[in-house]
């Protein structure tokens, strides 16, 4: 979740309430814009926000804006003033097919604050990032306004015209040397990479305001505390991103005070139905919601009214017409997709401390899953042998499940984007896991026998999963006079108690001493092996204690169990 | 046990004959008829001979080098006579020696037992206890430390988990830890751009990187791609995400046990009243350290109800506080799970540590999740961290020590 530091006394300025300064009591206060404060270190508090789909509450100006409604202090639909105004922004046609979508405002007469100008980065960062995918979806750009000469253009340039000099350089590259040379080139540049032409933002005289969606030119694409007048440009693969980005970041300056002047963006291709928009656009967004659905869903028993004010809290206006609710949302709540959304709302500013939980009294018999019942019944029986339960990961890699085992290559379930080449491949079988777990353990008293019920994945060409998901069983018994007949007992002790008719014949497993293994076969199919291990893999392991183990397949054991959806 | 024969007796004090035999011969070679007037001179003659002690020449009876050899020690066999004398048995080799001399016999009667040290059903049968006395033992000296066979601590846990959750009602889920993105994803309505699909959120798989939708789930796919695209039938505007069928097939680590209440919702003969839960391991790409490891679990479970509503998901979840974490100290904050609406986070109260702990995330399944999968009802959810909430209820600091690879740990716990 996108996480933001702000200034305690900026965010109480803003809401216009002093807040606590005690953590827990903060987070009570917060929680109605489902903010979490991590931790306040003088002024400075970081907000974690919960909602992934709320980007408007990425800003401290935002989130202070929601705080307000919610705290009943600025309640009811914001209305966003707009000024006249005859900037302009040209679309070249090959866009199209790259970048297709802009978005444009001026935000003039605002006195930006190295605070503010902090802030603003950090929330054009984590939208760009998240709201944005990697700035596919959207990116955005701030400039001085007053620096510019209109109109703009939004065009298309080869990789080596149009050198200009980017952010946090000194000297004219082209866009292609920017790729190569420059961090935000670096990690932006697979979105240019397949394109012969890339985006090219430049205003009238052919200055280049900046590489969409990689860097701003440092002479243009600046703000600072002299900055007075913000143009913000938002570019993007897609519409509603796009100008949703740009209605946020145009109410983040204008609650600083800011007067915002549209821009009318002129495209060769159709953008909603339309070649001329203006933007930003804060038509609310419309939903009808029914009062006795809502009530069902949060069982409560509220009337229409009191569902108004309490929508009122979240910056929406209602206009109850019996059962219906008409519902004008504020544009940038793009998260409202269907009226449960808005339940939410109404939940949230009801408050949830104030919902009476009804105690669960369930009309169904529960059960366990027969599969975890078969394990259980045999890891009773292992505990009756005297073994110690080990829990081990299912995650693995291929030199304790083959290597360290003596054991041939074999194709296993191997992670695509491991963290640690540790954890890198699902196990096929639990004894290697059994046999780290004794060598970690050489400094304790023996004997040690230790077992594992768990499950296994298994490559299978047929299942949709391609793979299955195999519960088996394991044990392994170490001491010095170690035998083969001890495991036999061990295993048949247990075949006997499940009420199988088993049969061991011998086998050669490269884990085990030829002639002291043997296969176990119930029904003719084989289940499972037991022995005593190599040396060999003894000394692979670290360990000096003969040791004896079995693994059985529960799952072709018992298969009336195998049920998985 | 084992007591010597009045012969074994005999030669314990007087010595073997064969001994006594090289004894006589240490200085100098024997005439044969000399030596034959002693005693036991076949016995002698015969086990010396077999000992390679002594050779016969013209009449003469000679001492070999290892008649010599043998003179210099103890003689084993002696010696284990006098330990079967003191003991009632010596080592199991000599013992078939003594036995096939007849130098010993099985003690059957222990009549002439004086303390008992062990008692035994011969001494019980014969009654011989009646007047003898036992030897006294020391109850204060130390015991050998032997381990008992038992379950793994934080499985134990889990057991519990699950007996609570049948208890209340709940049937359980069980299903594969390989995936298919459709079921951990797609169903959940998570939208295919989500940065929550990323390779820093989920575990793919390397090869074969596709499965296939199984057919008994195929007809909800085009339902499930109408949801993301544009709401389906619902009223929603949907994620307005296009849908890739393709994508659905991908192969992951499941990353939530909610795959599991996707599957379920899917079967056939699912419908209200239904309460299911599956304790599910779980995975995510995370580096390993007190808090974090690669694979954990998951208390994962569904509720439909006709009658499904938030205040009995808040009913449920202080139900799971009470009797999983063991505490009435729960309260209730707004949180966010891109497939439930309203969602809610349960916080519990830690007294140890003196906080709060988000414990409990749940929520109502949203409704394009649930008309795409053919639910009729609410359908209320949760899946809750249950490392986490051990940890608290154990005391336990490092995430790291559920799968304790320490033996010394896991035998020393006590059962709680």
């Amino acid at each position: 979740m996108p996480t933001i530091e702000v200034s305690m006394n900026d965010l109480e300025n803003l809401i216009g309430r002093k807040l606590p300064r005690d953590i827990e009591e903060l987070n009570d206060v917060l929680q109605a814009a489902k903010g979490e404060a991590e931790r306040i270190e003088g002024d400075r508090l970081t907000l974690s926000m919960e909602d992934k789909n709320r980007p408007d509450l990425w800003s401290v100006e935002g989130f202070a804006l929601e705080m307000r409604g919610a705290l009943g202090i600025g309640k009811g639909l914001p209305s966003v003033q707009m000024k006249k105004s005859n900037f302009t922004v040209k679309v070249d046609i090959g866009l199209r097919e790259t970048r297709p979508y802009i978005a444009a405002a001026v935000v003039k007469g605002i006195k930006l604050t190295d605070e503010i100008i902090r802030g603003m980065m950090q929330t054009q960062d984590k939208i760009d990032g998240t709201y944005g995918r990697g700035r596919r979806k959207s990116s955005t750009g701030l400039y001085d306004s007053s620096m510019l000469a209109w109109p703009l253009s939004y065009g298309l340039g080869s990789p080596h015209e149009n050198a200009f000099v980017p952010l946090g350089f000194e000297e004219k590259m082209t866009p292609a040397d920017i790729i190569r040379k420059h961090p935000k080139g670096q990690e932006y540049g697979s979105l240019l990479a397949s394109f012969q032409k890339w985006p090219i933002f430049k205003d009238s005289e052919g200055k280049v305001l900046s590489l969409p969606p990689v860097t701003n030119s440092a002479d243009l694409g600046k703000i600072t505390e002299a900055t007075t007048d913000v143009l913000i440009e938002v570019t993007g693969t897609d519409w509603p991103t796009v100008s949703n980005v740009l209605r946020i970041m145009t109410v983040a300056l204008a609650e600083r005070g800011g007067q915002v002047f549209p821009v009318t963006i002129e495209y060769p291709y159709s953008v909603g139905g339309s070649r001329k928009l203006i933007t930003p656009d804060f038509e609310p967004r419309k939903v009808k919601i029914k009062v006795d659905e809502i009530n069902r869903l949060l069982g409560t028993e509220l009337s229409g009214t009191q569902m108004g004010a309490l929508l009122s809290k979240a910056h929406c206006k209602t206009r109850s017409k019996g059962n219906v609710l008409n519902v004008l949302a504020p544009a940038w709540r793009t998260d409202v997709m269907h009226w449960a959304d808005i339940a939410e709302d109404i939940a949230i500013h009801h408050g949830y401390q104030k919902f009476e939980p009804i105690p669960p009294a369930l009309p169904t018999v529960g059960a366990a899953a027969p599969k975890e019942r078969y394990s259980d019944r045999v890891r009773e029986l292992l505990i009756g042998l005297k073994m110690q339960e080990v829990l081990n990961f299912t995650l693995t890699n291929t030199n304790d499940l083959l290597k360290k085992m003596s054991m041939p290559a074999e194709k296993l379930i191997e992670i695509e984007n491991p963290v640690s080449s540790e954890y890198s491949v699902l196990r096929n079988w639990l004894l290697p896991g059994l046999l780290r777990f004794l060598a970690a353990n050489r400094i304790h008293d023996y004997p040690q026998k230790v077992f594992e019920v768990g499950d296994c994945v298994v490559t299978d060409t047929i299942a949709a999963e391609r793979s299955r998901t195999v519960r088996k069983a394991a044990f392994a018994v170490t001491h010095d006079k170690v035998n083969f007949t001890e495991m036999k007992s061990e295993v048949e002790s247990i075949l006997r108690n499940l009420g199988v008719e088993w049969s061991i014949s011998p086998q050669s497993h490269p884990s085990f001493i030829e002639s002291r293994c043997g296969e176990i076969k119930v029904k003719g199919r084989a289940i499972g092996f037991l022995g005593e291990i190599k040396p060999e893999v003894l000394a692979n392991w670290g360990m000096e204690m003969p040791v004896i183990a079995a693994e059985i397949d529960l799952e072709t054991l018992a298969p009336q169990n195998a049920e998985q959806a | 046990m084992w007591r010597l024969t009045p012969e074994g007796r005999k030669y314990l004090t007087e010595g073997l004959p064969e001994r006594r035999l090289i004894e006589a011969i240490k200085n100098r070679p024997q005439e044969m008829g000399e030596a034959a007037k002693s005693m036991d001179f076949p016995i002698a003659i015969q086990w010396s001979k077999k000992n390679g002690w002594i050779t016969v020449s013209g009449g003469k009876i000679f001492l070999t080098d290892s008649g010599h050899a043998a003179l210099r020690e103890r003689d084993p066999l002696q010696v284990a006579m006098a330990e079967t004398e003191r003991n009632g048995s010596t080592s199991r080799e000599i013992l078939n020696i003594l036995l096939e001399r007849k130098l010993i016999e099985e003690q059957k009667k222990t009549t002439e037992v004086s303390e008992i040290t062990q008692l035994t059903p011969e001494i019980i049968k014969s009654g011989t206890w009646k007047n003898t006395s036992f030897r006294q033992y020391d109850p204060t000296a130390p015991a050998p430390v032997i381990h008992p066979g038992k379950k793994q601590a934080y499985r134990a846990f889990l057991d519990e988990v699950r007996e609570e959750l049948v208890a209340l009602g709940f049937e359980e889920m069980t299903g594969p830890l390989v995936e298919l993105a459709f079921y951990n994803l797609d169903a959940l309505f998570v939208p295919q751009d989500h940065t929550a699909r990323g390779m820093h959120d989920i575990y793919y798989v390397k090869d074969p990187k596709y499965g296939g939708i199984p057919r008994m789930n195929s007809s909800f796919l085009p339902k499930v791609k109408a949801a993301h695209e544009n709401g389906g039938s619902t009223g929603s505007t949907g994620w307005r995400v296009p849908f890739s069928e393709r994508e659905s097939a991908r192969l992951l680590l499941r990353s939530h046990g909610t795959s599991l209440s996707a599957r379920w919702m899917m079967k056939q003969n699912i419908r209200a009243p239904g309460a299911y839960f599956a304790i599910a391991r779980t995975f995510r790409p995370d580096r390993m350290d007190t808090t974090h490891m690669p694979e954990f679990n998951q208390l994962e479970g569904i509720v439909l109800d006709k009658d499904g509503n938030f205040r009995k998901i808040l009913g449920l979840l202080s139900e799971f506080a009470k009797r999983i974490a063991g505490t009435d100290k729960v309260k209730f904050r707004p949180a966010y799970f891109p497939f439930t609406e309203p969602s809610v986070q349960g916080m519990v109260w830690h007294p140890g540590i003196k906080k709060w702990l988000e414990m409990l995330p749940a929520g109502m399944f949203r409704p394009e999740l649930t008309a795409a999968l053919g639910m009729k009802t609410p359908v209320m959810a949760w899946g809750i961290g249950i490392d986490r909430l051990f940890m608290v209820r154990e005391n336990i600091s490092d995430i790291r020590q559920l799968f304790s690879q320490d033996i010394g740990w896991l035998r020393n716990r006590e059962v709680t």
